[in-house]
C-alpha cells in the first residue's frame, strides 16, 4: 500500500510519559512516545500485550484510570491549540468524538447493556448538539444503513446482547461516525471476532475511511492486519516505539531486533506429522451427539468423531458453531441429549458423582480465558496443587514437589510460583492452568481456544510448549480453535464444524484439500486476511 | 408468559402452605400450654385440683386445643378458607381484624424507612463513589461501620431522649399518628442507610470501570451522562437490597416498634409470644410469610421489566 507522504498532518503526539501506580511502585508504561498521524491515512501500531499501545489510545482521549500518571505529553490536532496532557481536567468537550473517536475492542462491552441502540444514537447526537429530536431516527437509520445494516430500524429496537459481536463493532461504528469525527482510534477493533466478521468489519472500515478521508490509528497485536490495512507501522515494545516506516518496509525488511522476533512467531513451527499415530486404539469416541438449548436448531446435532491415543485433533469452527459445547459435554459440564460418548470402551454420556469424578483424572479442560479460570486468591503452586489435593496424591511433600515441577515444566520459574493470577501475566495464567490440567496426568486434555486470546508470541511459546508437553507425556488433545493458522501447525487432524455437525475431516498438513464450502469460507477467510 | 405467571403463582402458594405447616408446628411444640395461663389469670382461686382439672379440660375443648395438632391443623386451614384468622385467646377478639388494624401502620413505618434509606443511600452512595478516596469517602465509611455495629435499639433510645425528652421536638404516645412517623421511621431508615451507602457504591465504582463508561466518554458524553449510564446496572443489586430490607423491617420491627411504642404487628407478635396466643401468631406468622413472597414477586417483576436481558435469557443461551 502506497505512503502518503505528501498529506498533511492531522494529529502529533509529543514526548507522551506515562506510568502507573501499582500496589505503592510505580510502573513506566510509555517511555517518550512521538508520531504524527496524516490526514486521511491508517497507522498502526503494533505491538503485544503490556507494550502500552492501550495506554496510548486512552491518553489521546483522556481516558486513562486514575491511577496513572502522565509525566509528559503535548497532544497537538491540526487547527487547535495544543494540549499539554500532563495538566489535569483539561476540557476534552468538542474533541471527544468530534475531533477524535475511538472503537473498542469488545463491542458489546462498549454499548450500555441496559440500553437500546436507538437510546445510543440519541443520547450522542443530543450531547453534541447535532440533531433536533425529529432528525435523530432518520440520522440514526442512515449511519447503520450505510454500514451495512439491511434493516435498521430493528437494529435501533435492539438491546446489545440481542446483537452478535460484529453486529455490535458495526453499530459501535456508526455510533461514532455519527459525530463526523477526522480521528479514529481503533483499539483492536476485531481481536474479538471470529474470521468471518472480522472480514466484514475490516472491509467496512477500510472503505469508509478512503470515503470519508478518515485519520486512523489502527492498534493491533495482529501483523497481518496491519499489512493488509496500514499506510504505516510503529512497532511499541514495552512503552518504546522501536521501528517505524512505511508498511512493506518495516514488514518485509525489519531493521530492529524486536520486530524481527515479532515476525518469527508469526510462522508457527510444525511437527504434526512426526508424531501422528492413526494407528493406536481410540481412546475417546463420540458418537451422534445430540445437544439442544430450550427450541430451535440444536447446538450439536449429531456429532461423531474419534480421538486415539497420542493424537491431536482439531476443531475448526466459527464462534457459534457449537465447539464450546462439544467440549462442556465431553467434560459433563453440560449434559447431551442423546448420542454416546465413550472413553476407553466405557459410556460416560451420563456418567455422574464418583464416576464423572474419575473421569477428572483422565480429562482435562483449558479454558479460552486461563485468568478467569483460576481462583484470584490462590497463588500458582497452591492452584497446581489443588487437584492434586482432591484426589489425595501422595502426601503433603509430594504435592508441593509434584507442582513445583510441572511449573518449572511450563516455564513459572522461582518467584514467580508464589504469584497469585492477578499479579500474573495472560500467558503465565494459560501457563498455569496447563500445568494445573497436568497435575494427574490426564489422558485427554481439551484446549478450548486455549491460546486466541493470547499475543503471536506468546500464542507461539504456548503451542510449543504443548507440543513438547504432547511428546513427553503422550497425552491425547482436543484443540478447539476458529484460527486456521494454529491448528494448521499443531494438529493430525482437523474437524470442521458448522451449525452443530462436522462437515469435514482432514489431515492437519492437507487443510487446503478441503472440499466442503464451509471450509472453503473458513479458509478463504484466514487467507485473505494473511496475505492482503 | 401467562404461563409463566401461573407456575409463579403456584410456587408461591406451595411455598406458603409449606412454612404456614412448620410454623403452625414450631408454634405448638413450644414448651407451655396456653389454657393454663389464660386460667391462672381468670381463676384466681384453683385449689381444688379436680375442678381446675375440668375446668382446664372444657377449656382446652373450647380454644380447639384438644385434638391431635394435625387435626389442629386441618380446622384452622379449614377456617383459613373462610377467610378465618381465629380468635384471640387472649383479647377474645378476631385475629383477622386485630391484624387487619395494626397492619396498615407497620406498612406505613416500613415503606416510610424504606423511602428514607434508599433517599440516604442513593445520594450518599453515589458521592462517595465518585469522590472515592477522598475524605468524603472516609468520613462516610467510618459512619457507615459505626452506624451499622450499634444495635438499633440503642440508636433508637439516643435519638428519642435527644429528641423528645430534651428538645421536646417529637411528642410520645401510643396513637399512631403521622406525626409520629418520622422518629421511627427516620431510625430504621438511618440503620437500613449504610447496606445501601456500600451496595450502592461499591456497584457503581465496578460499573464506572467498564468499557462501556469508556465509550459513552469517548463519545464525548459528560461525566454526569456516564454516571447515569452506570447507575442504570446499579439498580438491579438496589432493588434486590430493597426488597431484602423492606421484608426485614414488616418483620423485624419488634424492637423499633416497642422503643418508640408504635402500635404495629411487632408489638402484637410480642404480646402474641408472652401470652402463648396461639391464633395471633399463626395469623401474624401467616401474614409475614405472605408478604415475604410477595414482596419477592414484586423484585422479580421489577427485574425482568428493568433488565431487558431477563426477558430473553433462555435465547440467549441457546446461542452458545
Amino acid at each position: 500500500m502506497k505512503i502518503a507522504e505528501d498529506l498533511k498532518e492531522k494529529l502529533r503526539i509529543e514526548r507522551l510519559e506515562v506510568a502507573y501506580r501499582q500496589e505503592g511502585a510505580i510502573q513506566t508504561a510509555l517511555k517518550s512516545v512521538d508520531f504524527t498521524l496524516h490526514q486521511g491515512e491508517i497507522l498502526s501500531l503494533l505491538g503485544e500485550s503490556g507494550s502500552g499501545k492501550s495506554t496510548i489510545a486512552k491518553a489521546l482521549l483522556g481516558l486513562l484510570s486514575p491511577s496513572a500518571i502522565v509525566r509528559s505529553g503535548i497532544l497537538s490536532l491540526s487547527g487547535q491549540t495544543p494540549i499539554d496532557l500532563s495538566q489535569p481536567s483539561k476540557n476534552w468537550n468538542g474533541i471527544r468524538g468530534r475531533e477524535i473517536a475511538m472503537l473498542f475492542q469488545d463491542a458489546r462491552l462498549a454499548l450500555n447493556p441496559m440500553m437500546k441502540i436507538r437510546d445510543h444514537f440519541r443520547e450522542t447526537l443530543l450531547a453534541h448538539r447535532l440533531a433536533s429530536k425529529e432528525q435523530i431516527r432518520s440520522i440514526s437509520e442512515q449511519g447503520l444503513a450505510r454500514l451495512g445494516f439491511s434493516d435498521p430500524s430493528t437494529v435501533l429496537n435492539a438491546y446489545p446482547h440481542e446483537l452478535s459481536g460484529g453486529m455490535c463493532q458495526r453499530v459501535c461504528l456508526a455510533l461514532t461516525l455519527c459525530l463526523r469525527p477526522q480521528v479514529l482510534i481503533a483499539d483492536e477493533p476485531t481481536s474479538a471476532l471470529d474470521t468471518v466478521n472480522q472480514r466484514e468489519v475490516l472491509d467496512l472500515l477500510q472503505s469508509l475511511q478512503r470515503e470519508l478521508g478518515l485519520s486512523v490509528l489502527l492498534i493491533t497485536h495482529d501483523i497481518a492486519l496491519a499489512e493488509a490495512l496500514s499506510h504505516r507501522v510503529l512497532v511499541l515494545n514495552e512503552g518504546h516505539i522501536v521501528e517505524s516506516g512505511p508498511t512493506s518496509q518495516v514488514l518485509r525488511e525489519p531493521s530492529h531486533d524486536y520486530t524481527r522476533r515479532l515476525l518469527s512467531s508469526r510462522n508457527l513451527t510444525s511437527d504434526a506429522e512426526a508424531s501422528s499415530s492413526p494407528d493406536a486404539a481410540s481412546l475417546l469416541e463420540i458418537q451422534e451427539l445430540v445437544k439442544a438449548y430450550g427450541s430451535g436448531r440444536p447446538t450439536l446435532s449429531g456429532v461423531s468423531m474419534r480421538l486415539h491415543a497420542g493424537e491431536i485433533i482439531g476443531v475448526l469452527g466459527q464462534s457459534g458453531c457449537g465447539k464450546s459445547t462439544l467440549a462442556r459435554c465431553v467434560v459433563g459440564l453440560e449434559q447431551a441429549e442423546s448420542g454416546s460418548i465413550r472413553f476407553q470402551g466405557q459410556d460416560i454420556t451420563y456418567a455422574k458423582g464418583t464416576a464423572r469424578r474419575r473421569l477428572a483424572r483422565q480429562i482435562q479442560l483449558v479454558f479460552q480465558d486461563a485468568r478467569a479460570s483460576l481462583n484470584p486468591r490462590f497463588s500458582a503452586l497452591e492452584l497446581v496443587q489443588t487437584p492434586l489435593h482432591t484426589f489425595r496424591v501422595g502426601d503433603r511433600k509430594e504435592r508441593l514437589e509434584r507442582a513445583r515441577y510441572l511449573l518449572e515444566e511450563v516455564g513459572i520459574t522461582g518467584a514467580a510460583q508464589h504469584r497469585r493470577p492477578p499479579q500474573l501475566s495472560t500467558g503465565q495464567c494459560q501457563r498455569v492452568a496447563i500445568a494445573r490440567a497436568l497435575a494427574l496426568q490426564p489422558e485427554v486434555l481439551i484446549c478450548d481456544e486455549a491460546v486466541s486470546a493470547l499475543d503471536m508470541s506468546v500464542q507461539a511459546q504456548i503451542l510449543e510448549l504443548l507440543q513438547r508437553l504432547h511428546r513427553q507425556f503422550g497425552f491425547s488433545i482436543l484443540m478447539i480453535s476458529h484460527d486456521v493458522r494454529v491448528l494448521r501447525a499443531f494438529c493430525h487432524r482437523i474437524a470442521v464444524m458448522h451449525e452443530g455437525r462436522f462437515v469435514e475431516f482432514l489431515q492437519g498438513n492437507r487443510l487446503s484439500s478441503g472440499e466442503h464450502a464451509h471450509t472453503r469460507l473458513l479458509l478463504h477467510g484466514a487467507e485473505e486476511l494473511e496475505s492482503l | 408468559m401467562g404461563r409463566r405467571l401461573l407456575i409463579t403463582v403456584l410456587q408461591m402458594l406451595i411455598t406458603v402452605f409449606v412454612a404456614s405447616l412448620v410454623l403452625f408446628a414450631l408454634i405448638r411444640l413450644a414448651p407451655g400450654d396456653p389454657a393454663k395461663l389464660l386460667i391462672g389469670r381468670t381463676m384466681e382461686i384453683a385449689w381444688d385440683a379436680a375442678a381446675y382439672e375440668t375446668t382446664l379440660n372444657e377449656l382446652r375443648e373450647e380454644m380447639g386445643l384438644n385434638g391431635s395438632v394435625f387435626s389442629q391443623y386441618v380446622s384452622w386451614i379449614g377456617s383459613l378458607l373462610q377467610l378465618d384468622l381465629g380468635t384471640s385467646f387472649y383479647t377474645d377478639r378476631s385475629v383477622a381484624a386485630e391484624i387487619g388494624e395494626r397492619l396498615p401502620s407497620t406498612l406505613l413505618l416500613a415503606g416510610t424507612a424504606l423511602i428514607i434509606q434508599t433517599v440516604i443511600g442513593l445520594l450518599v452512595g453515589i458521592l462517595s463513589a465518585v469522590h472515592s478516596g477522598t475524605w468524603f469517602d472516609t468520613v462516610v465509611r467510618l459512619l457507615c461501620v459505626g452506624l451499622a455495629s450499634v444495635p438499633g435499639f440503642v440508636i433508637g433510645l439516643v435519638l428519642l431522649l435527644v429528641l423528645a425528652v430534651q428538645m421536646g421536638v417529637y411528642e410520645i404516645s401510643s396513637q399512631a399518628a403521622l406525626s409520629r412517623l418520622w422518629l421511627p421511621a427516620l431510625t430504621m431508615g438511618l440503620l437500613g442507610a449504610p447496606q445501601v451507602v456500600r451496595v450502592v457504591r461499591a456497584n457503581l465504582l465496578s460499573e464506572l470501570g467498564q468499557v462501556y463508561i469508556q465509550s459513552a466518554l469517548s463519545r464525548g458524553l459528560g461525566s454526569t451522562r456516564a454516571v447515569w449510564h452506570a447507575m442504570r446496572n446499579v439498580l438491579l443489586p438496589t432493588i434486590t437490597l430493597m426488597g431484602l430490607s423492606f421484608t426485614s423491617y414488616i418483620s423485624g420491627a419488634v424492637v423499633i416498634e416497642s422503643v418508640f411504642a408504635w402500635p404495629g404487628l411487632g408489638e402484637y407478635a410480642l404480646n402474641g409470644i408472652l401470652h402463648k396466643d396461639y391464633p395471633a401468631l399463626q395469623g401474624y406468622a401467616l401474614v409475614m410469610v405472605l408478604s415475604v413472597v410477595v414482596i419477592h414477586l414484586m423484585v422479580e417483576a421489577l427485574y425482568v421489566w428493568l433488565d431487558p436481558r431477563m426477558m430473553r435469557r433462555k435465547k440467549e443461551a441457546a446461542h452458545e
